[in-house]
């Protein structure tokens, strides 16, 4: 069970980069380093699993329940928060790449312009 | 190098990779297992200490708040580089937008009817999402990405846009900067009435489980809505101005 829960975050991390380098459109490329970074999301929720636990917003449970813990999903939020700026970011620079380019195949991208 | 060789070279250090994070992953507590002791502390202290219920956003804005509001200068920072790099380029064919150029909808009646039908509930949900980020699941980030969903919906469907967009929106850039600066300023206060950047304390104590309870968190969360939601609609914004540059305008 450990094998397969953390073995998902870690096929989530090398598919999503298999697409990386195999891809031939940035905005694929853009996709798949979500693939990547929705690998950390799913280890850091992984980590913080507790057996039998309830989810930890405090309200309707008693006192002293056993809750998964916060601290990752936090650290989840942060995450998620990081990988939209960064995607809104290529994004901007593959407009900008598609403009100067004309294409938007990576590899059509190592002309050098004065 | 070729596309072929590339993944030859990929797939050898893939392979490598992929060893070391089953060595990795050996090392970690099984799962279903951890219990590691911040969480379990903050977990006790969440209602005594601050009233606050969700204790995900308990330790998002109290315990590391400091680096929420890094984070949030993250968005903020995304916003200007995505209007910093959708500029209009030395030499790039500059269109001649006639005043009263209206590009004419491209949706359907059907759509359009759906989406005016959305926006509505679209911003109630994102206003109850930051409201009630302290008590039950959500906070200012998540409600303000569903509200700049509001907007982009709005434009989605909507009717018609007029020509030349020129400028990111002023009130959007407005809202982003003053969510940003509400953030600081809130920090601020912390160490003004309770003596620590961020100290939530200040704003009260409160019912756990109330509206106006959390300390300064549901405040720190309004900010963060605000700052969120204005930066995603720069973003979109900047993006739209790409896709109208692209096209053709009708004169109305």
């Amino acid at each position: 069970m450990t094998v397969l829960t953390y073995g998902v975050a870690g096929w989530l991390f090398l598919v999503g980069l298999a697409g990386i380098v195999r891809s031939n459109n940035v905005i694929g490329v853009v996709i798949c380093l979500g693939v990547v970074q929705s690998s950390t999301y799913v280890l850091l929720l992984a980590i913080g699993y507790r057996t039998g636990a309830k989810a930890p917003i405090l309200a309707d449970i008693p006192t002293g329940t056993p809750v998964v813990d916060p601290v990752v999903q936090a650290l989840t939020l942060t995450d998620v928060v990081v990988e939209a700026t960064v995607t809104a970011v290529l994004l901007a620079l593959a407009v900008q790449a598609h403009k100067r380019f004309g294409s938007l195949d990576p590899d059509a991208m190592t002309r050098m312009r004065g | 190098m070729t596309r072929s060789a590339r993944m030859v070279v990929f797939a050898v250090s893939a392979a490598g990779l992929a060893t070391l994070m089953a060595v990795a992953f050996a090392g970690l507590p099984s799962f279903g297992d951890y219990s590691g002791r911040y969480g379990r502390i903050i977990a006790q202290i969440a209602i005594p200490d601050r009233a606050a219920t969700n204790a995900v956003t308990f330790t998002a804005f109290d315990v590391r708040g400091v680096d929420t509001m890094v984070e949030e200068f993250i968005v903020f920072a995304a916003a200007i580089a995505a209007v910093a790099l959708l500029r209009h380029l030395r030499g790039e064919p500059e269109r001649e937008a006639r005043p009263g150029d209206v590009l004419r909808p491209l949706t359907s009646p059907a759509v359009r009817v759906m989406g005016a039908a959305l926006v509505g509930p679209t911003v109630v949900i994102a206003l109850n999402l930051v409201a009630h980020g302290a008590i039950t699941p959500g906070g200012g980030f998540q409600g303000g990405v569903v509200l700049a969903a509001g907007a982009v919906i709005l434009v989605a469907a909507g009717g018609r846009v007029r020509l030349p967009p020129d400028e990111p929106p002023l009130l959007a850039e407005i809202v982003h900067g003053a969510g940003a600066a509400g953030f600081v300023l809130l920090g601020l206060a912390g160490l003004v009435f309770a003596g620590a950047f961020l100290d939530t304390t200040w704003a009260g104590h409160g019912t756990p489980g109330m509206l106006l309870s959390a300390g300064s968190i549901p405040l720190l969360n309004v900010a963060t809505g605000l700052e969120v939601s204005g930066a995603l609609i720069v973003i979109a914004a900047e993006f739209l101005e790409q896709e109208m540059l692209a096209m053709e305008p009708e004169s109305s």
